[in-house]
């Protein structure tokens, strides 16, 4: 059976203004299949987080010409549409159910426990309880963390929770920004092992932001093509596959 | 919508357990906002209270006073049964009585069978539905009840319930002589209503005491025997009148002045105008300065949910990256904000409470007979309840509505 396409863009295209540049998200064509696990590169500040928030719904195009997001096989939503016609619930229904995102800090909810933040996806798509949390939390360290809050946790303990709340909804897709680039080497190591293990064991499609390039190439991921263009003092940063 | 953009789960309950639980979570915060509540309006209910308690208690005793609603005849007059019947019809008066002259209307009170301490009283001639009575005392009615001042019952040293009796004396061809009646005292009437020696009994007992006077028999109390009994047309030379409310003062006081026969009257007219604009430059004084203090109170509390809401844009970005649509987030701001107005707003009504009763029983004695100088009726509190409870949806849900308007990653990013 032939691998679906989760997302479709075509000449789709962010802008926004630093004080003293101007930068420009480029997404010429960008097919990504189900199942794929795609590296996202580049220096720091070229638009790899804009990438993701477009992918993830979090942050509306300038432009597009053509943006559709696929989850499941034959369930296909227009997101330009969506966008275009400000449909936020059906954007954020989208993204509650099928996405999965790891920031690269923080994003837990500091007022409820870890055992709460990671089921909270899981409660707001009505899946059933089952041992989802428990297994995660087992396979992530975190087993005597689940009834702490988040600011009782370490920086690492912390990411390991992002993770394990990014996978518990079983999301077909997982978006993560430098989700290890705030650890200490060995800890982040680790983390990205079990978060990578976690998304082949689940068949999730993965689209990680990362400069760590060796790192990326071990793990056998699909690199995003990636061309940094400077024109009339504009920054245009393309990414296609 | 297809399955797989559905996520019943965010529903507002689970919004509004989230809120409560991040409230609990940032105690100091919560309480800040709840005592920051509280402050502005404790006062500003204190204020109420004092209002409500003092002036409009104050002047409604003053307005409502029966004696200001009274009007007096100056002098005698002839009036007969049909007059009165004729008064006592009309919708302005509320109470009117006959009144039998003064002199022939004193007598001499004891305690006890005899031998007791002797006090010589106005009487006055009362019914029931007598305005000074209503509040105290059930009227007198035949010829064996009277209602004391609390003056005479000091002095006979009698109370309700003990039996005085009265003595009538009349000159008759240079001799004196005296009959007497045992009336059981039913009720005393304090010094506010009756400062003087007085008693308050049936006309028919007034009318017999003022015929036993002019000479004649009362075959009922067995006083004069020998004499006639009175079999005349009978006319009153006064009467005892008032009307049901202030504005029917000047109404009656026209018609008892008018109509030819010119009868000259007192009323309270002009110290009741001068306690209505008391009550009116007051009114408006208060006003002021409590429309400036809620507008004040109203802002300043909405000016804490505003910035209540700013300060949770990264949580509610949270909550929309999980997938919880806009409508249903603007319950987190809407719920907290409710929360604190309802724990602020109860903890100001409870403060209101320990407070007005502070004032209270330090002016205990000069209240005298005023139920509170500091109250509020429980209406007042559910409109302070209600009005806040407004304020705080109204600047939630603005201030949220602008949060969730941002796209997520904005709200997520930017801190």
């Amino acid at each position: 059976m032939k691998a679906h396409t989760v997302f479709s863009l075509r000449n789709v295209k962010k802008t926004w203004a630093a004080p003293d540049e101007e930068f420009k998200l480029s997404i010429p064509h960008l097919e990504i299949k189900a199942g794929q696990q795609i590296a996202v590169q580049g220096q720091s500040g070229c638009g790899k987080s804009t990438l993701l928030d477009v992918l993830a719904m979090t942050l509306e195009p300038t432009s597009s010409e053509h943006f559709r997001f696929e989850p499941k096989k034959g369930s296909s939503a227009d997101i330009r549409d969506a966008w275009a016609n400000r449909r936020m619930d059906q954007l954020a229904g989208l993204r509650g159910r099928n996405i999965g995102y790891v920031l690269q800090t923080g994003g837990l909810l500091p007022f409820i426990t870890v055992r709460e933040n990671i089921e909270l996806p899981r409660q707001l798509c009505r899946l059933p309880p089952k041992h989802t949390t428990q297994l995660l939390a087992e396979r992530l360290k975190i087993t005597d963390q689940l009834d702490k809050l988040p600011s009782d946790l370490s920086v690492g303990q912390r990411q390991r929770v992002a993770v394990a709340r990014a996978l518990s909804h079983e999301p077909t897709v997982v978006l993560a920004d430098e989700p290890t680039a705030s650890l200490d080497p060995h800890t982040a190591a680790e983390v990205m092992d079990l978060f990578v293990e976690l998304v082949h064991l689940q068949g999730i499609t993965l689209l990680l932001a990362s400069h760590d390039w060796v790192r990326v190439d071990e793990l056998g991921f699909t690199k995003l093509h990636h061309e940094q263009i400077e024109e009339n003092g504009t920054l245009r940063s393309e990414y296609y596959s | 919508m297809s399955q797989s953009t559905q996520n019943s789960g965010a529903t507002p309950l689970r919004i509004a357990r989230l809120a409560a639980r991040d409230l609990l979570h940032q105690k100091m915060a919560s309480l800040v906002m709840v005592f920051g509540l509280a402050a502005v309006l404790t006062p500003l209910l204190v204020l109420f209270g004092l209002k409500f308690g003092v002036i409009d208690n104050l002047v409604r005793e003053l307005v409502e006073d029966p004696q200001n609603r009274e009007i007096r005849l100056v002098g005698h007059g002839r009036f007969d049964k049909y007059w009165f019947k004729d008064m006592a019809g009309r919708e302005e008066i509320s109470f009117v009585i006959p009144r039998t002259r003064g002199a022939a209307a004193t007598i001499d009170l004891r305690s006890g069978q005899s031998g007791g301490t002797k006090a010589t009283v106005e009487l006055i001639p009362s019914a029931p539905g007598d305005p000074l009575l209503e509040k105290y005392a059930k009227a007198p009615v035949g010829d064996s009840t009277i209602v004391l001042s609390a003056r005479t019952a000091r002095l006979l040293e009698v109370s309700k319930g003990d039996k005085v009796k009265a003595s009538v004396r009349r000159k008759r061809d240079g001799q004196w002589s005296r009959e007497h009646v045992f009336l059981r005292v039913t009720g005393v009437v304090p010094d506010s209503v009756f400062a003087r020696k007085g008693g308050f009994v049936s006309p028919g007992l007034l009318t017999a005491i003022e015929d036993y006077r002019d000479g004649y028999a009362i075959p009922r109390l067995s006083w004069g025997q020998g004499d006639k009994p009175f079999d005349g047309k009978r006319y009153f030379s006064g009467f005892r009148l008032y009307v049901r409310s202030l504005d029917d003062v000047p109404v009656v006081r026209d018609l008892l002045i008018g109509g030819g026969k010119g009868y000259e009257v007192i009323t309270q007219a002009k110290a009741i105008e001068e306690v209505r604009l008391f009550d009116r430059y007051l009114t408006s004084t208060y006003l002021m300065i409590a429309l400036i203090g809620v507008a004040g109170y109203l802002l300043s509390f909405g000016a804490s949910m505003w910035v209540n809401v700013e300060r949770k844009r990264r949580e509610l970005s949270v909550l929309q990256l999980l997938g919880f649509k806009s409508s249903v987030i603007m319950f987190f701001p809407i719920v907290q904000s409710t929360l604190i107005a309802l724990c602020g707003g109860g903890l100001a009504i409870l403060l209101f409470g320990l407070i007005s009763m502070l004032i209270n029983s330090y002016f205990a004695q000069a209240a005298g007979q005023f139920e509170g100088l500091c109250r509020l009726l429980p209406i007042h509190f559910a409109i302070t309840l209600v009005a806040t409870l407004i304020s705080a949806v109204l600047s939630a849900a603005m201030a949220a509505y602008r949060a969730t308007r941002i796209e997520p990653s904005k709200g997520l990013r930017e801190l």
